[in-house]
């Protein structure tokens, strides 16, 4: 548990912190029980999903993939052959191993995806996706049913259904 | 029942209060992490995104004379820097965001929920109250706040409502 004031790390369940005397009570509280367990654990991951994802081929170039995230407005694209699921990439990917000066137009995706990305199953309740999502390190996550595409779950889409719950401002 | 703080005692929630009343009392000061990286805003496009990789940051935080006048994040290297319009030797403030939105380490992680997902945007710059840059957060920090705050049963277990809430995971 860090101090908010001076960044010291206390005991957990401190009411001080040890080294500047900050009250320290408001951070070290329970949840609220309801809303946000319900949240992540009985709503499913396809609830907040964006479904039918828009997915691109390993042979297909880089600047291909810059134009479709245009065009849709997206920052993944989920990389697949034929069912199967082989890559993720993202304008991440691309800012780090495409220079600028680049096109992309020789470039085949593969070259700049991550194969074999973390995925996410349908049935899985929102909280298992916050862990994927925290632990794992990524942005994005597809969803999968059967070994199938199904959807892809962002950061920003759990950021949006925890906020209202987190905030209280409105209903989730 | 109240929290008993000096000066807190509206906010008090129920028995304990909660972790949203929790959220509105934690400054921004207990998540910013320092030093941030940041660039003049003639360096050229080429030149910052080197910063970018080199760093391994989300963001460019864009200072002049000291205070934070843009930021360039992914989103805007992808939409400006890969197009034959903006050369590499042009200066980072061609692509960057100017004037973007900021919060004070005085304000609250309620409020950075709010503000990010309001705004759309996956990073905050966090300055003084004279526009000197101190740090950059992004969703990914919050959320990760946010997950540590949480007890483990939230998480990755089933629900179980009658049994007493664990002890959340230290740092």
């Amino acid at each position: 548990m860090r101090c908010p004031s001076c960044d010291t790390e206390n005991i957990e369940g401190q009411d001080r912190c040890a080294n500047c005397g900050s009250d320290l009570r408001s951070i070290d509280v329970p949840l609220p029980h309801d809303e946000i367990s319900t949240l992540l654990l009985e709503r499913h991951i396809t609830e907040i999903a964006t479904p039918n994802p828009i997915t691109a081929t390993p042979d297909e170039s880089v600047a291909a993939a810059l134009e479709k995230m245009r065009r849709h407005n997206i920052r993944a694209l989920v990389i697949v052959d034929g069912a199967a699921i082989v890559g993720i990439i993202t304008e991440r990917d691309i800012v780090l191993k495409l220079p600028p000066d680049e096109s992309g137009e020789q470039i085949p995706i593969r070259e700049l995806m991550t194969p074999d990305p973390v995925v996410a199953n349908a049935g899985d309740p929102i909280g298992k996706a916050m862990e994927r999502l925290v632990i794992d390190r990524v942005h994005h996550l597809p969803v999968v049913e059967d070994g199938k595409l199904v959807g892809i779950v962002s950061m920003r889409d759990l950021l949006h259904a925890l906020a209202p719950v987190l905030v209280g401002s409105r209903k989730p | 029942m109240s929290h008993g703080g000096a000066d807190e005692s509206a906010s008090g929630g129920d028995a304990g209060g909660d972790v949203r009343t929790a959220f509105q009392h934690t400054p921004l000061s207990a998540l910013v992490r320092y030093p941030l990286v940041s660039v003049a805003p003639s360096t050229p496009l080429r030149e910052a995104v080197e910063v970018f990789r080199r760093e391994n940051v989300g963001t460019l935080v864009i200072v002049e004379d000291g205070k934070l006048v843009g930021i360039v994040t992914e989103r805007d290297l992808v939409e400006k820097a890969y197009r034959s319009t903006t050369p590499g030797d042009a200066p980072v403030s061609a692509v960057m965001k100017a004037d973007p939105s900021r919060l004070t380490p005085q304000d609250t992680v309620t409020d950075v929920l709010r503000l990010l997902d309001d705004e759309g945007h996956r990073h905050v710059p966090i300055t003084d109250d004279e526009g000197r840059p101190l740090g950059v957060l992004s969703v990914r920090d919050v959320l990760e706040f946010v997950a540590e705050a949480l007890p483990e049963a939230v998480l990755n277990q089933p629900p179980e409502p009658t049994q007493p809430l664990p002890t959340p995971e230290g740092a």
